[in-house]
């Protein structure tokens, strides 16, 4: 694999949105991101069908979040409510894109939520979520993330709050070719955000001797990045040294790749649990230069 | 000359008063000590020293007298060095009131605090923007407050999840609307469609419509919780929040109360500013925006909350007495409203504009407070609402700071009131007499805030004593300003000169300013001439280059006079006309001026008409002047004839206003000579005032008129015992030009001092006057006999014009 091959490249990356005040905030770095990487963004409303459903059950009642009282319920409000949280979602990132100079489209589409939008991920290079209102119970490290991460789409789940200030850029490393791709992606990612990378160093206690010939090899792949490095030992054997990594070095990023995600998800979804940090999710493949 | 004009010519050593420099035992003045404060000024020292001294209120100074007297420089002197022994005051500074921001609080702080206390608050802060982050990013802070979310969440989700699975036993799907949470029907996950629906049987209806019905209520209590739910849990969050806060801020702060221990008011405002970190603690975790903050989603960091929001634990010294010794002397050059009084400025933020206590700016009274404040009276009461201002802190000893906008109700943005300050200032006016007398009857409280006057002298004494002093003066200030030593010659010329200034050869003129420029001028054709020492030829040289850089229009009429286009006779005799002399004062210099005055009589009812004054040229004490003429003619001449003339008096080729009674001596010998029909020398010109008995008095610019004539007559041509009458109470004050000394020294030219008109008819005519003999009569050819012929004449004739009316009126 050359390193041109290996180079992190996002050319599209898709973002569902929703219209809560909260969202709407987080949707501005999601911009941030995009011109930062001069990457074309694109968003995505998804119209629950659920809901739709529901307006048409005659015995269907709704109540309100802040007052508990009872409104009435239609499919025809129902649609209003929807059309409009797209239409302030769509003015949103056309507001944020322009300031941005970032080029940016918009769609609208009606079905299951988490299917439609990972139907949408099959087009882009990147799939930005920021974890705010439903799409932060949609997107708990659970089932729909694991989905998500065998596909080839790189999935960027950023925290409501952003990210903490300073945090650096956190991957695991073993040697294997896709640890070599999420190496490289971590590094754009530190380089674009002028942070440092701490690289956990995969090796079994009784490999250690190989640690100079694999940070060498590290130094190699990364030649070129201005960036601050740092090098960790961790167990691959230990389960638990992923997460405590995480913690001690208070990352901001964390570049998981499939395999990690399976063995740890559940414990580092416990420990970012309310956090501020951004977890990068590269499955099977990462988007290179020439993809 | 005749024997009566032999006996009034003064002697050439009369007419300057030189110095006797054998007393001046010294080489240069560079020898002579330095002289401080006031001098010749003993009245208006002793006014400062006791204004100054004297800790009531109400007492404060105005130095009254004209400009360049020292008035300045001697009080500032003077006071610097009282005060450097006085204690040095307190310092004060403004702290923010954390209730009441527009309000800000005042501190005392005793000399060298503010300062200490401004950078301890600076560090502190500096220390709790690292502490309290730190603190709240621990691991213990994370881990607790990750609890108390959790558990707010976890209770959140459990009443939800005991609503869905309740829901879920009933086949009722539970879902998150863009507004709220809806209740729907279900079957077999699926939410039931309205055709699926109508299919269902009755009884599935009623069942559906019963299970929504008790879950609505269920759910509609559940969303009540949530709120209150959220409030525990903010509350919870807000506890902890303090209670991390207190534990990193608690020990540095009492670090700072430990150190300020003695003073209660830094502990006060310690306490205050830890009660507001506590409840700001949000301010200290907003941090500075992280490039990769930016790009993945952290907010901006609030304005309110930002670097700006830190100003609210600045210390503002207003005054700071670090390394300062004794009390404060301050002059304040630019006596504005706010230059006295402080103000507070204003500073734009995204279009708006805003203050704080932070822009609170120190007035002239905080630094002079517990010292003394030296203005300008007459650049105070230019400024407006100045000395208003400057009045309510005397009477209140309390410097209260007001925009002028908000005082007079022109803005209305937010604005400040500052705590006010008790301050103690003696207040020290300088200005002029005139508006010393104009504010005494003017202002009511004036007589009530500036109980002392010091009134300084211009000019003081020449006796041996004062000689020296002036002396050690002029070496005072030859060594402030930097000047060459002065020779005791040098030193002789500029007493000489002084006396000339002040226009008495008993008197040496005070005028610092004047005398500094001489001193300065000197100096310069000094240095010209490469010389070590200022010598009396460079005093000298200085006065003539000031005469001459000033003379212009004194040349132009000179000029205009000898070419003949102005008539001024300097030889022969004329009936009815003499040579009188006025002084044109141009301010920085004066000369004299011959004027022809003439005189005509004939019959009439007693009128002495000064064209003068029909034309509305005279000023008022000129009119007064001719006026008494007619009182001395009456009185002294034919009292039992009524008077009959009418005489027309004029300054001939004057075009401008005449003021002044010193030409009324003038006036009257041209009126004698017009009625004795006697001729006047023309080569002597008068001047002197006269009363109603033919005494003559003392006028003013004595030197200048003599010294005019002499002139003239030099430009006419060579002199040939030409003098003037002036006088005898003038005598002691010419200090006449070295020139002018010289001629009368040489019998070319004379200056006659007399006392009686009499005396000046007689040197002007050559005639007696005569004096009445035991029958009650002027001796027969005598002048004053001729007078008295010539009035009598008039009356009788003026009488038997009036016998003639009455006759041809009658039938």
């Amino acid at each position: 694999m050359s390193e041109r091959e290996l180079r992190f490249r996002i050319h599209r990356i898709l973002v569902p949105v929703e219209s809560a005040p909260d969202t709407m905030a987080a949707l501005e770095k999601v911009v941030e991101l995009a011109r930062k990487l001069e990457a074309e963004l694109l968003g995505l409303f998804v119209e629950d069908i659920n809901l739709l459903r529901l307006a048409d059950s005659p015995y269907a009642r709704e109540f309100l979040y802040h007052s508990a009282a009872e409104v009435p319920i239609s499919r025809a409000s129902m649609e209003g409510k929807l059309r409009a949280q797209s239409e302030r979602a769509r003015k949103t990132l056309e507001s944020a894109g322009t300031h941005a100079q970032v080029r940016c489209s918009f769609r609208t589409v009606r079905g299951e939520v988490v299917s439609e939008i990972l139907a949408a991920a099959s087009q882009v290079d990147l799939l930005a979520i920021v974890k705010a209102g439903s799409l932060r119970q949609r997107f708990r490290m659970g089932p729909t993330v694991l989905q998500i991460a065998q596909s080839a789409v790189p999935v960027l789940l950023l925290p409501e709050r952003g990210i903490a200030p300073g945090a650096r850029v956190l991957v695991r490393y073993d040697g294997s070719p896709s640890s070599r791709q999420r190496l490289v992606a971590a590094a754009e990612l530190a380089r674009l955000c002028a942070s440092a990378l701490t690289v956990l160093l995969a090796l079994a206690p009784e490999g250690l001797e190989h640690r100079l010939e694999m940070q060498k090899e590290i130094d190699s792949l990364l030649a070129g990045y201005n960036i601050d490095i740092h090098h960790r030992l961790v167990d691959p054997m230990d389960e638990q040294s992923v997460p405590r990594a995480i913690r001690l070095e208070d990352a901001g990023v964390v570049v998981l790749g499939h395999e990690e995600l399976l063995k740890t998800h559940k414990r580092i979804g416990d420990l970012l649990h309310g956090t501020r940090t951004a977890v990068l999710i590269l499955g099977n493949g990462v988007p290179s230069q020439a993809g | 000359m005749t024997k009566s004009a032999e006996s009034r010519a003064l002697p050439a050593d009369a007419l300057y008063r030189r110095c006797n420099l054998s007393e001046f035992q010294f080489k240069c003045t560079a020898e002579l000590a330095e002289l401080a404060d006031f001098v010749g000024q003993e009245r208006a020292a002793q006014a400062v020293q006791f204004g100054s001294s004297i800790p009531r209120q109400g007492f404060n100074l105005f130095l009254l007298g004209p400009s360049g007297t020292g008035k300045f420089s001697g009080v500032r002197a003077y006071l610097q060095k009282k005060a450097a022994d006085e204690a040095t005051p307190f310092e004060w500074c403004y702290v923010n009131n954390f209730n009441k921001p527009e309000m800000p609080h005042a501190l005392k702080l005793p000399p060298g605090r503010g300062v200490l206390l401004r950078e301890d608050m600076r560090r502190l802060v500096e220390n709790l923007r690292s502490a309290i982050p730190s603190a709240f990013e621990s691991e213990n802070y994370t881990a607790r407050k990750h609890a108390i979310e959790q558990e707010v969440k976890e209770q959140q989700e459990k009443v939800f999840e005991d609503i869905q699975r309740q829901a879920s036993e009933k086949g009722i799907a539970v879902l998150r609307t863009p507004t709220g949470i809806a209740l729907a029907p279900t079957r077999e996950g699926e939410i039931v469609s309205p055709k699926e629906f109508q299919q269902l049987p009755e009884s599935e209806h009623l069942r559906i419509q019963a299970a929504i019905g008790e879950l609505q209520e269920r759910l509609q209590s559940v969303l009540r919780q949530m709120p209150k739910l959220e409030q525990e849990g903010r509350e919870k969050t807000r506890e902890l929040n303090q209670e991390v806060t207190i534990f990193a801020v608690g020990h540095l702060i009492d670090e700072l109360r430990k150190k300020h221990s003695d003073l209660t008011e830094i502990g006060i405002f310690l306490d205050e500013v830890q009660a507001d970190v506590i409840e700001n603690v949000d301010a200290f975790l907003a941090t500075e925006e992280h490039p990769l903050a930016a790009l993945m989603g952290v907010s901006f960091p609030d304005g309110s909350k930002g670097s700006a929001f830190f100003r609210r634990y600045n210390v503002n010294v207003l005054v700071d007495h670090t390394g300062n010794h004794g009390a404060p002397v301050v002059y304040e050059d630019h006596p504005t409203y706010q230059n006295i009084l402080g103000q507070f400025e204003y500073m734009a933020h995204l279009g708006a504009v805003s203050t704080d206590f932070n822009l609170i700016r120190a007035g002239a009274l905080h630094r002079a407070n517990g010292g003394y404040l030296i203005l300008d009276a007459h650049k105070l009461l230019m400024q407006p609402y100045a000395w208003e201002a400057l009045k309510r802190f005397l009477r209140s000893s309390q410097i209260r700071i007001e925009s002028l906008g908000q005082m007079l109700s022109l803005v209305s943005t937010v604005s400040l009131e500052p705590q006010p300050i008790p301050a103690n200032v003696k207040i020290v006016l300088v200005g002029e007499r005139f508006l010393y007398y104009l504010l005494s009857s003017l202002d009511s409280e004036f007589e009530e805030l500036f109980k002392v006057a010091a009134d300084f002298e211009e000019s003081m004494d020449r006796t041996r004593e004062t000689d020296l002093l002036y002396a050690r003066w002029i070496g005072t200030i030859a060594r402030q300003e930097e000047l060459l030593p002065l020779e005791p010659s040098a030193v002789g010329r500029v007493i000489e000169q002084s006396s000339r200034m002040a226009g008495d050869s008993q008197k040496a003129l005070i005028h610092r300013r004047k005398l500094s420029d001489l001193l300065r001028e000197a100096d310069y054709w000094a240095r010209q001439a490469k010389q070590s020492f200022v010598r009396s030829e460079d005093v000298q040289r200085a006065i003539d280059a000031q005469v001459h850089r000033a003379s212009r229009v004194r040349e132009r009429l000179l000029e205009e006079t000898v070419k003949g286009t102005v008539l001024i006779a300097t030889e022969g005799e004329r009936v009815g006309q003499v040579n009188g002399l006025s002084v044109l004062d141009f301010g920085n210099f004066a000369f004299g001026r011959p004027s022809r005055i003439t005189a005509r009589v004939r019959l009439g009812k007693g009128e002495v008409i000064d064209i003068e004054r029909e034309v509305e040229l005279s000023g008022p004490i000129h009119s007064k002047g001719v006026l008494i003429l007619s009182g001395f003619l009456g009185a002294r001449y034919a009292p039992d004839h009524p008077l009959s003339l009418s005489a027309s008096l004029v300054f001939e080729q004057s075009y401008g206003p005449v003021e002044g009674d010193s030409a009324s001596s003038a006036e009257l010998f041209a009126l004698l000579s017009a009625l004795a029909g006697t001729p006047i020398k023309q080569s002597l010109s008068v001047t002197g005032s006269v009363n109603q008995h033919g005494e003559v008095q003392a006028i003013g610019g004595v030197n200048e008129k003599v010294e005019g004539f002499f002139d003239l007559c030099r430009a006419k041509g060579s002199l040939s015992g030409q003098g003037v009458i002036i006088p005898a109470a003038n005598a002691r004050h010419l200090m006449l030009r070295h020139d002018v000394v010289e001629a009368v020294a040489a019998g070319k030219f004379h200056v006659y001092a007399v006392e009686t008109i009499d005396q000046g008819m007689e040197i002007l005519t050559g005639v007696p006057a005569g004096e009445r003999d035991s029958s009650g009569k002027f001796p027969d050819g005598t002048l004053n006999q001729k007078v008295e012929a010539r009035l009598i004449e008039l009356a009788q004739k003026r009488a038997e014009l009036a016998r003639a009316s009455k006759s041809e009126n009658t039938p």
